[in-house]
């Protein structure tokens, strides 16, 4: 008697088992596929646990669900691998996990990153007319940053270009590639080398992960990011650091780990201009890099004493302190004007009644932007961002500006009032 | 955020306003309410309620399953069950109005039927 030629699998399912193997139970299937997913989440464990419970259950309904359904019905497969299949691939899955969970912290960052970025242009001109004005020294702590940068970043090195053809290539032969077009050996952070030559079962050989890209003459930095891209990774995964004889990879939070140091932030400045300890302490949290203060659930501190900031974080925060620092100070430092109507604050504007804060208002913000921008040229460019969720727009600027942008919202923009808010 | 998001955040919050929920039998009722115009997939659904309650849109607990004690298997699974809370009833709210504004909005230009 012939042997029945196997059915193909669908490529998002589990296989069942092949000659030789003895069919696995219902139980172990989902087990089996349960695991590798839990593998791939990368969240904390009892995040993780809680999901694995989660669809085990909904696994276990589903596949009684088919069980009971008419067989006249049904298609002809068999219940667990369906239940499986319906759920899509696991790495699809574990990725929109992992972005579901870590959605409010990158929504918020998102939007601060708008937020910091305006203020930080405008940082940038006011900061150096104050010091071409004043010709005064660089506080410490700003030339310690500078000098921080200047040795993490080396330029020279990230920038340089590269070029390559990659097709389903396993990725730590392409980063290998990538170092050596610049000459440099490379090295794995344990967490990234594990998370590319991913081991599924106990003694089991390794699941390389695997890219397909093209790259020509792309500085390395950006070829890097292009790649993390491909693999549709977060920003987070997958960064870059030049470590002179080699290039090191690996998560943004471990390097960010590893590069922390303390770092003290002069706020006397700040004080002197009538700013407390609190306020300065919130404005640093809330906007740089929410998400990593240990008092926001993250890792890094900030303690303030007397008229010191001590700062335990990577330099890439610490210069956003030091940004900050800069920012308030900047803005609180005309004579003859008041101060409340320079501080930069962050205000919440909740449309009109019935109106909604909708995508339609995108292509607004700019005209908002600009129109701020016209009414109060000396200042510093605001930073105005909008959350669709909570239907609410953001205002970081001065007195002035932000009440503009209250009267935009309320009124819609000029010759647009009524197009932009649906009411 | 996406139309389609919109669509299935408006569904689910609208589902666990009724009763606390769990998410099979979430999935469930609102293809029968739709009559299978709304299907929510596991890998829509579970990553939406994760990011629901993040948001804190929605809260949970856990309830062990009831099953039959011959079933070996089944001891010790438990299901997570969906409350909406304050936050969440305003987002309701929220996309509730959103919608009403759009239908009325499109309706206003649809031709008659049969015309």
């Amino acid at each position: 008697m012939s042997q029945p030629t196997p059915k193909p699998q669908p490529p998002n399912t589990l296989r069942i088992h092949e000659q030789g193997e003895s069919p696995r139970s219902p139980e172990d299937q989902i087990d089996a596929w349960l695991d590798v997913l839990v593998r791939l989440l990368d969240l904390p464990a009892d995040e993780r646990e809680g999901l694995r419970d989660e669809l085990a259950a909904h696994l276990h309904e589903r596949v009684r669900d088919l069980t009971l359904a008419d067989p006249n019905t049904a298609p002809h497969t068999d219940p667990v691998t369906r239940a499986i299949a319906e759920l899509g691939d696991q790495a699809e899955l574990a990725r929109a996990l992992r972005a579901a969970h870590q959605s409010p912290r990158r929504r918020r960052n998102l939007m601060l990153a708008g937020l910091i970025g305006t203020s930080a242009a405008a940082l940038l001109i006011s900061t150096a007319a104050l010091v071409q004005s004043s010709n005064a020294p660089r506080t410490p702590s700003a030339v310690a940053v500078a000098a921080v940068a200047a040795d993490t970043d080396e330029p020279g090195v990230l920038e340089m270009p590269i070029t390559g053809t990659y097709e389903k290539a396993r990725v730590s032969e392409v980063l290998r590639d990538v170092a050596a077009q610049v000459g440099r050996d490379v090295r794995f952070s344990r967490n990234l080398s594990e998370h590319l030559s991913m081991v599924l079962e106990p003694g089991g050989e390794p699941v390389h992960k695997k890219v397909t890209a093209a790259l020509k003459n792309v500085p390395l930095e950006d070829a890097v990011a292009r790649l993390a891209d491909a693999m549709r990774y977060d920003e987070g995964i997958l960064q870059v650091r030049d470590r002179g004889d080699h290039l090191f990879f690996g998560y943004r939070s471990e390097l960010d780990e590893m590069e922390a140091f303390l770092m003290t932030h002069d706020l006397a400045p700040l004080f002197d201009r009538g700013l407390t300890a609190s306020e300065v302490r919130t404005v640093i949290t809330e906007f740089v890099e929410f998400d990593q203060w240990n008092v926001n659930g993250g890792t890094f501190a900030i303690a303030i004493v007397r008229d010191k900031a001590l700062v335990q974080a990577p330099p890439r925060m610490q210069a956003g302190v030091e940004e900050t620092i800069a920012t308030l100070e900047a803005s609180f430092a005309r004579d003859g004007d008041d101060p409340r109507s320079r501080a930069l604050d962050l205000e919440h504007i909740i449309p009109p009644e019935g109106s909604i804060v909708s995508s339609q208002l995108i292509t607004s913000l700019d005209v908002i932007l600009a129109q701020v921008a016209e009414a109060f040229p000396e200042a510093p460019t605001p930073g105005v961002t909008a959350d669709y969720d909570k239907n609410i727009v953001m205002v970081y600027g001065n007195l002035h500006q932000r009440t503009l942008v209250r009267e935009i919202i309320q009124h819609g923009p000029e010759g647009r009032a009524t197009s932009v808010f649906p009411r | 955020m996406h139309a389609k998001a919109d669509t299935h955040e408006l569904v689910i919050l609208s589902l666990i306003a009724e009763e606390p929920i769990y998410g099979y039998a979430l999935a469930k009722r609102a293809a029968a309410r739709s009559e299978g115009l709304v299907t929510l997939t596991p890998a829509a659904l579970y990553p939406l309620l994760a990011r629901l309650e993040a948001d804190k849109l929605v809260s949970t607990s856990w309830e062990a399953v009831k099953a039959d004690p011959a079933d070996e298997a089944a001891k010790g699974r438990r299901r997570k069950w969906y409350r909406l809370t304050a936050k969440g009833r305003k987002r309701l709210d929220q996309r509730a109005k959103a919608a009403r504004l759009f239908a009325k909005t499109i309706e206003a230009f649809l031709p008659a039927e049969g015309a």
